[in-house]
């Protein structure tokens, strides 16, 4: 069978070559018979004479197979050499070539750097976020672990006591991690920051396998004990912020919230946390620093820690999950309330970023985004294609030429294949520059107020081959239609025709529909584009359930060492009575949580029923501490009972208010007012519900609302807080009196995120991904537009100096200029109407993926396809107006002439 | 009638080799010659003493006209057969003086010692 095969693969290449097994074949089979003939003359019998022959000769196959393997070699061996002149030879051509037109290698340079520019850069953002392993040792091999729960099925964070059981009893792993972040108040001599850092347990730096870049990391029982051992490594850039790099820092005492904290390391620049979009500014044992988390690192029913690690070398990632699994069985038998129905799953690091909680968002949008950026690099490659096209077709004598004396069609085709390269070369030296200015352009993005974000884009060897593979494949495409244009063409007709560029109807139809397709293209973009920005000034405005407007917010921490809850609770009243008589404040309220913040908390609720002792069962349900006027100054509505008043204090009977999404969850028809719940697990306090209020949106813009807990901040003090007003002007005017109301309590404290709720919304979380994609994909339909008119630009122009002669030959017969002009004009037009079509028709069909992401907006939408409609067709019109122009000037007489 | 070696590998083909190289060469000096041209001619020049082994004048053949030596051509014989003919090239010719000279040298090196009358002294 591999005979055979060797055979069809033989002649397929004697297209090209001499046939080298036929040749050994014949030179041995004469030598045979020439022997036989001479041995017959001598008058030896035929058949005796040829074995003889053969006898003599020796091993003929054995010659035969070493004759034409030393010949394949050489014949190989020749072919390179001869190639690798040749690509030199077309290098050299090509140089010349495109020296004698600086205009097309500016266009086609351009074109290809911004392609490959973009898409470099949004592989870089991407990369960061999904690619990069973690710096340290084998950062790819890092998994994480998290929980699971019937309620809330996107995997979030583990309870401590969990992360212990994981860590001690699964034989699995290698090392597990805790960590939680957190913001703090950090002074040095140089003064007071609020920073993010991460308590982690003291193997964090072992298992990421980071060495200090000065001084030491946790030793391995730093994190023993509570507040026993406050020390800091710093991040390279928490260092450079707060010490300016002095490398004086290691056993340097620092405060942390007001408490003594001693310096004891700094990391390599290339580490930044383990959050990739987080900047962190150091990393504290966890416990250690001020405040201590007490009793949540003990509930099991409070998941607050992240918890990564490394398998047990050999283990597979399969039987690593089944582990983890059963682990979850066991740990939910052994503690029915806290893990019922609690799962774990197990991750690689990478599959959770930037948070476990909406790594498949982020997958799917970045998918979404890098099949946006391969559009516009369609789009890119077509242009070029395009204008390529019409350099081969213009230079059709030429080529006609080289083929007359001899160069083989392979020849011309790698001729035209070697310009694009150097082409795309050209333009590759310049994205590189384009995805720096893309990168800091992105960087530039205000995303949120409170958190140190850092898009990491780099230069690094995956974006570095990235934009090579992007530069040969953009290439490719683009060299592909004008190379098999230079193939086809017809000798006879361009030798015979004067002007030597006779664009064939195919030619001109391929070019058009080049351009057709880069319409259609940008329209795809274009929609998109206008979706995002349409759905996410829906979602800006979108009834979320509270008030929006005129809201102003502010936060404040209070020290643990010199306010207990009598004076805590007493500071929250003054501020809620002082806030009170700020001029144009309607209401005040104090908060734990605030709606679409980057903080929220979850707790046990095991109902009671009446008379009735239910067994063991509980839900873990959100909940809010809050005080003052909380859902009056929300605007939330109070459907039945009471709002919280300043009765509800630690004398009187505990109680909760709750939304109707709780109601309904737990007592479905039934009156809730009276009803008492344990708030906490089957051992927690019984909260008995004097108010049901409706439900809102707290994570995701459009969700449906979640049962929801609220408590009285006099019955249950936390820190910190933010104090909301509702104010009757524009809420900014108050900033300043309110955190004057602050001061005035005590001038020590230091007053954060000062903010209105519309700016928390636009800038946190929930609006993130809606900004990011409206900004990223009308940057692409920008840019996929300008694209789209030089292409109609190109292709129009080009059209019209063809034409020269026609048009010459219409005006001297009569033509009126301005109908010469609509000639011109209608040939753009009819490009922009058909790329249009199905343009529309593509988005409708693909834009269903986005779809879900959307708010209030269809792939339908006539405001966001008649806009692009008319800002296609209107780009489309300037393009060929310029061409129009042009073809309306050309003098009757000199193009007659001219051929 | 001689008969050919049946073993394609003698053990003293690296002897064999450059002897059979530098007799191809003078064999296709005479003018364009094909393979079993150069095989009888070289058997009827040295009266049948040297049997030229087929299985290795071909790829001796080949490997020279790689080496630029000679070059070939196909041509058809008197008998209007196809067959590859050989040609020596100028750097086979200037192969063949290098090679004959020191062919000369090395067998009256060898000629002389064997015809040797002076017997070595012993110390």
């Amino acid at each position: 069978m591999a005979g055979d095969d060797t055979r069809k693969w033989h002649r397929y290449l004697t297209f090209w070559r001499a046939n080298i097994a036929a040749d050994v074949d014949t030179e041995l089979s004469f030598h045979v018979d020439a022997r036989t003939e001479e041995l017959c003359a001598a008058g030896v019998e035929r058949s005796a004479a040829r074995a003889q022959a053969l006898r003599e000769f020796g091993d003929v196959d054995l010659a035969r197979r070493t004759l034409r393997s030393m010949d394949e070699r050489h014949a190989a061996s020749e072919r390179r050499a001869h190639f690798a002149g040749d690509i030199l030879g077309d290098i050299r051509v090509a140089i010349r070539a495109l020296r004698r037109s600086p205009g097309l290698v500016a266009v086609v340079g351009l074109t290809f750097a911004l392609g490959i520019g973009v898409t470099g850069a949004m592989y870089s953002v991407v990369d960061n976020m999904l690619f990069k392993p973690l710096p340290g040792r084998d950062g790819a091999a890092l998994v994480v672990l998290g929980r699971t729960e019937e309620k809330l099925p996107q995997p979030h964070e583990l309870s401590f006591p969990d992360y212990r059981d994981y860590r001690a009893d699964t034989t699995v792993f290698a090392s597990l991690v805790a960590y939680t972040s957190r913001v703090v108040e950090l002074k040095t001599d140089r003064g007071a920051d609020r920073v993010w850092i991460d308590d982690a347990t003291a193997n964090y730096f072992a298992v990421l396998g980071l060495r200090p870049m000065l001084g030491r990391t946790f030793d391995p029982d730093e994190d023993r004990g509570t507040l026993a051992h406050p020390t800091i490594v710093l991040t390279y850039k928490g260092w450079q912020a707060h010490f300016a790099g002095d490398s004086g820092v290691i056993g340097r005492a620092i405060t942390i919230n007001g408490h003594p904290v001693t310096v004891i390391g700094v990391t390599p620049p290339e580490f930044h946390g383990v959050r990739p979009l987080v900047d962190m500014d150091g990393v504290v044992p966890i416990d250690q620093v001020w405040p201590a988390y007490g009793a949540d690192l003990e509930n099991r029913a409070s998941a607050v820690v992240s918890v990564f690690g490394r398998l047990r070398p050999g283990v597979s990632p399969s039987a690593a999950r089944e582990a983890v699994r059963l682990k979850a069985r066991q740990l939910e038998r052994a503690y029915p309330v806290s893990n019922r129905n609690v799962g774990a799953v197990l991750l690689r690091e990478q599959f959770t970023r930037p948070s476990i909680n909406v790594a498949e968002i982020t997958l799917g949008i970045a998918a979404m985004f890098m099949a946006l950026v391969i559009l516009v690099m369609i789009v890119a490659c077509a242009n070029i294609a395009s204008l390529l096209l019409a350099r081969v077709v213009s230079r059709g004598r030429d080529l006609a030429v080289r083929a007359a004396i001899g160069a083989s069609q392979w020849r011309l085709v790698r001729q035209v294949l070697v310009e694009c390269t150097l082409l795309a070369l050209l333009g590759g030296i310049g994205a590189v520059g384009v995805t720096f200015a893309a990168a800091r352009a992105m960087s530039s993005i205000n995303v949120a107020t409170d958190i140190p974000i850092r898009w990491g884009i780099e230069l690094n060897g995956r974006i570095v081959a990235f934009t090579i593979l992007a530069t040969l494949l953009a290439a490719l495409a683009a060299g592909l239609a004008p190379a098999s244009a230079a193939r086809k063409r017809n000798l006879h007709d361009v030798l015979r025709s004067g002007t030597g560029n006779s664009a064939t109807s195919a030619h001109r139809r391929l070019r058009s529909a080049l351009v057709a397709g880069q319409i259609a293209i940008s329209v795809v973009v274009l929609v998109c584009a206008g979706l995002f920005v349409r759905s996410s000034a829906n979602a800006t405005r979108m009834n979320l359930g509270f008030r929006t407007d005129h809201v102003l917010m502010l936060s404040t921490e209070l020290r643990r060492e010199s306010y207990d809850t009598t004076r805590g609770q007493q500071f929250y009243r003054e501020v809620l009575r002082r806030s009170a008589a700020v001029p144009s404040v309607q209401s005040v309220a104090l908060a734990r949580f605030v709606p679409f913040g980057y903080d929220r908390a979850m707790q046990t609720i095991v109902p009671i029923a009446p008379g009735v002792q239910l067994p063991v069962n509980g839900f873990s349900y959100f909940y809010n501490v809050v005080g003052g006027d909380y859902f009056a100054t929300l605007g939330i509505p109070l459907l039945e009972g009471r709002a919280f008043t300043d009765r509800d204090d630690a004398t009187a009977p505990p109680v909760a208010i709750v939304n109707d999404a709780f109601v309904k969850a737990m007592w479905p028809g039934q009156p809730a007012i009276g009803k008492r719940f344990r708030f906490g697990g089957s051992d927690g306090r019984v909260l008995e519900i004097v108010g049901v209020v409706r439900g809102m949106g707290d994570l995701l813009i459009g969700e449906t609302p979640k049962p929801y807990v609220f408590l009285p901040v006099t019955q249950a003090y936390r820190t910190p807080m933010t104090i909301l007003v509702h104010t009757a002007s524009d809420p900014t005017s108050v900033a300043r009196s309110m955190r004057d109301v602050v001061a005035g309590l005590d001038p020590t404290l230091s007053v954060f995120d000062v903010r209105t709720m519309e700016n928390h919304l636009r800038n946190g979380q929930a609006l993130l991904f809606q900004r990011l994609g409206s900004a990223f994909a009308t940057a692409f339909g920008l840019l996929a537009l300008v694209l789209a008119t030089i292409g109609v630009y190109g292709v129009v122009s080009y059209a019209v100096a063809q034409r020269t002669r026609e048009i010459g030959v219409r005006m001297a017969l009569g033509a009126r200029r301005p109908a010469i002009a609509r000639l011109v004009l209608g040939q753009g037009m009819r490009l922009g109407w058909i790329g249009l079509a199905i343009g529309l028709v593509l988005s409708v069909a693909t834009m269903g993926v986005v779809s879900s992401v959307l708010y209030g907006v269809t792939p339908r939408d006539p405001l966001v396809l008649g806009s692009v409609v008319g800002i296609l067709m209107l780009v489309v019109a300037i393009a060929s107006l310029v061409p129009a122009r042009r073809a309306m000037r050309i003098d009757p007489i000199t193009s007659l002439r001219s051929q | 009638m001689p008969t050919s070696h049946a073993n394609g590998a003698s053990p003293d083909l690296g002897l064999l080799q450059g002897t059979l190289d530098v007799m191809i060469l003078k064999a296709v000096s005479w003018g364009p010659m094909h393979g079993f041209a150069v095989a009888k001619w070289i058997r009827s020049t040295t009266d049948d003493v040297l049997q030229i082994d087929d299985g290795a004048l071909y790829p001796a053949l080949h490997r020279m006209e790689h080496r630029g030596l000679i070059d070939a051509d196909w041509d058809l014989t008197e008998n209007k057969r196809r067959a590859k003919y050989y040609r020596l090239t100028a750097k086979g010719r200037q192969e063949l003086r290098v090679r004959a000279t020191s062919w000369d040298r090395y067998a009256s090196a060898v000629s002389k010692v064997i015809h040797a009358t002076v017997q070595p002294s012993v110390s």
